[in-house]
């Protein structure tokens, strides 16, 4: 059985927020909705301080607090591995925005915010709105670029090898810092990453055993 | 520590507080708490005195106001009936499930002492057990909703339900008792009010400081909270809302009715300190729920 994951490597990272804008791009996502961010903190002391860039996105956990906490069943895990939600059965109550330990999705509200207030919609944001409309009142967050996936993979493509068919935040990387494959297959190349370079899972204290891994290598 | 929100580039860095229900249109569902418990601890305290009018307001504020709370909250209200869907895992869904179980059973308790000709009776057993339950349940289950977000370990507590219990019960009382004084109830049901009223206020803040108690022996981003609370932005809410008005003061008028009796004056007061109070501590809940940080070890 596939299941879909991602291995970021934390050594590889440079901060460039490239994955952030790709994602928006590949999903016109509006002002204020982030479906990938870049954490940036600081540890250690003069002189010895360092700088972490961490990206984050949907763990697409295997046991999700989203999918338990949701009330009409918008949010489901699906077989594939994807944590995915379906607009048309949510209500917009934000329990799973409130119970997501990773802080992972967003509410969205308003569907008319420009990125240039006052100055109207770009011809990329009405084009986005054509294609990418999302539905104000609901709950948003990555879905690991489903459709790139499902599409590829009608067309014999695979994900994480094949671009068409990959993630746009790690077709976007510039320093190869993503990595997306099957979990489920023991020779794929993130499961060969994570047996290798020990990958971690982000606070596994959780218990919430999320689909991407970190790595240093 | 300061809370990341204020500074975005902090955020999920440091420890990161919840805006979605308290912040803008989540003012809505701390309304829809509030008004559930004092609408179930009316409705408790009016069917135990039997008390029509009290029965009514407290089935009008759970559906009406409760119910319109949550309704102004969601984001797509005509779809509010899918909640009942998910009653297998999500306290949003059973808490709907318990709010139409309430309204219904309510309902049915009421409708014979409001209408003539009805063949059932609403002091049948069963009937005022259903609407008990259903009223109990409504009470109780906003604190299992956010006692279940483990995310947030200030909320993550066993004693969470049971504050909101607690605490709906003196909404009732405290809401009841201008009812009994001015309703013509004797001078037996005013004293007994008085004294489960006293005995409420002091359940609730032993409750209250047993919960902060346990916090405190939590971890980091829960004892951020408590700091928050006690010492941060939710200081002037905390203790003038939630311990004067709603505890010393309340507790002070009911001690003073003893010695001059209860006068509007006194009773008036203690109410309005007792409705802030009620007021003032969920909020305070609701404000304080703190995340812990994502990067361990960074600032």
């Amino acid at each position: 059985m596939t299941s879909w994951g991602m291995v970021i490597n934390l050594e590889k990272c440079i901060g460039c927020w490239g994955c952030t804008v790709a994602c928006k791009q590949e999903h016109f996502l509006p002002p204020g909705v982030f479906w990938n961010r870049v954490l940036i903190g600081e540890s250690g002391e003069y002189p010895a301080v360092r700088k972490e860039m961490v990206p984050v996105l949907c763990n697409h956990c295997e046991d999700a607090e989203c999918v338990r906490v949701c009330p009409t069943g918008a949010t489901s895990k699906r077989e594939d591995g994807l944590v995915v939600i379906d607009h048309d059965k949510c209500i917009g109550c934000r329990y799973c925005v409130v119970a997501c330990p990773y802080q992972q999705r967003t509410y969205h509200s308003d569907g008319s915010r420009e990125y240039f207030p006052g100055q109207g919609l770009t011809a990329l944001e009405v084009l986005g709105r054509r294609l990418y409309p999302l539905q104000e009142g609901t709950v948003v967050k990555c879905n690991f670029c489903v459709e790139r996936l499902e599409s590829g993979l009608k067309r014999g493509l695979k994900p994480g090898v094949d671009r068409e068919a990959t993630p746009a935040c790690v077709n976007a990387c510039v320093p190869k810092a993503r990595v997306f494959g099957d979990l489920d297959d023991p020779y794929s190349n993130v499961s060969q990453l994570i047996r290798e370079k020990l990958g971690h899972q982000l606070h596994p204290e959780f218990g919430t055993n999320p689909s991407v891994y970190y790595i240093k290598a | 520590m300061e809370i990341a929100n204020e500074r975005r580039y902090y955020w999920m860095v440091q420890h990161t507080s919840q805006e979605e229900w308290i912040k803008g249109r989540g003012l809505w569902l701390w309304l829809a708490f509030v008004f559930g418990g004092m609408g179930g601890g009316l409705y408790l305290v009016s069917l135990y005195f039997g008390n029509t009018v009290g029965l009514v307001m407290g089935w009008l504020v759970v559906v009406a106001l409760k119910g319109g709370a949550h309704l102004a909250y969601l984001g797509r209200p005509k779809r509010f009936w899918r909640a009942a869907s998910g009653w297998r895992t999500s306290w949003i869904s059973r808490g709907i499930l318990f709010v139409f179980g309430f309204g219904l059973f309510g309902a049915v308790q009421i409708a014979p002492a409001v209408l003539d000709g009805l063949p059932w009776s609403g002091e049948a057993p069963i009937i005022r057990g259903l609407a008990a339950l259903f009223a109990l349940l409504v009470m109780v289950y906003p604190g299992f909703t956010m006692s279940y977000v483990s995310a947030i370990p200030f909320w993550n507590n066993a004693l969470l339900p049971l504050l909101f219990l607690t605490y709906g019960f003196l909404g009732g009382i405290g809401l009841f008792l201008p009812l009994a004084f001015f309703g013509g109830e004797g001078e037996g049901t005013v004293a007994a009010l008085e004294t489960s009223l006293r005995i409420a206020l002091l359940v609730s803040a032993f409750l209250l400081g047993l919960y902060l108690i346990s916090v405190s022996y939590s971890s980091a981003a829960a004892r951020e909270s408590l700091g928050a609370l006690l010492r941060g932005s939710l200081a002037g809410p905390f203790y003038l809302g939630v311990l004067m008005c709603g505890i010393v003061l309340p507790l002070t008028v009911s001690w003073l009715s003893l010695v001059v009796g209860l006068t509007w004056p006194l009773l008036f007061v203690g109410m309005l300190g007792e409705l802030i109070g009620s007021f003032a501590l969920r909020y305070c809940l609701l404000r304080a729920g703190i995340y812990a940080p994502l990067l361990v070890g960074s600032r």
